[in-house]
């Protein structure tokens, strides 16, 4: 297998424990769910990057 | 000796599966007694995380590899941004509680996998949004 398939593999798992630790951590009660207004912010931040990447 | 080595790495596979099933257990649990407006947004938060991650990766992926600046203009940017204004279409509708959480994964999956896909034809992995 290739070397670049393997990270992918490796950050795929990686990425997905720290998904599910961060959302179980939410779920409990031990994290703050983020209010709308943060979501959206969120959301409004990486819209405004793929405009600037557009215009690149 | 072999066999009591044997006994004792089975006894640690059920401890750790009993434990594992408590723990899952226990967080169905806690979800249950969320209420939808909560649910919507661990939902929501967590596929705009694995979004803006997605594009920082795509993006840093496209400034080592120029090669491929033509498909990410013209399929991965504009995949992103569908998937993005659908994330956003769908907390208005969160906030105003005419969507389920469930309702809002089923409907969002589908086109973050397009970004996975485009990205795909750049030759980059993108992990799978869950």
């Amino acid at each position: 297998m290739e070397a670049a398939a393997i990270m992918a593999i490796i950050n795929g798992l990686l990425q997905a424990a720290f998904t599910i630790w961060k959302s179980a951590r939410e779920i409990m009660g031990d994290k703050a769910i983020p209010e709308w207004s943060e979501i959206m912010n969120n959301n409004a931040a990486l819209q405004a990057k793929i405009d600037a990447a557009k215009e690149e | 000796m072999l066999t009591k080595l044997l006994v004792r790495r089975q006894l640690a596979i059920c401890l750790v599966f009993l434990f594992l099933l408590a723990s899952c257990a226990t967080v169905q649990d806690s979800w249950n007694k969320l209420t939808p407006d909560q649910k919507a947004r661990i939902v929501v938060s967590d596929l705009q995380g694995q979004l803006g991650t997605a594009f920082d990766t795509a993006k840093a992926y496209v400034d080592v590899h120029p090669q491929y600046k033509d498909i990410w203009k013209s399929k991965v940017l504009p995949s992103f941004d569908v998937a993005n204004t659908a994330l956003a279409g769908a907390m208005k509708l969160a906030q105003q509680q005419q969507i389920t959480p469930e309702q809002i994964y089923i409907n969002i999956v589908p086109v973050l996998k397009k970004v996975i896909a485009a990205a795909a034809e750049m030759g980059l992995t993108l992990p799978s949004f869950k």
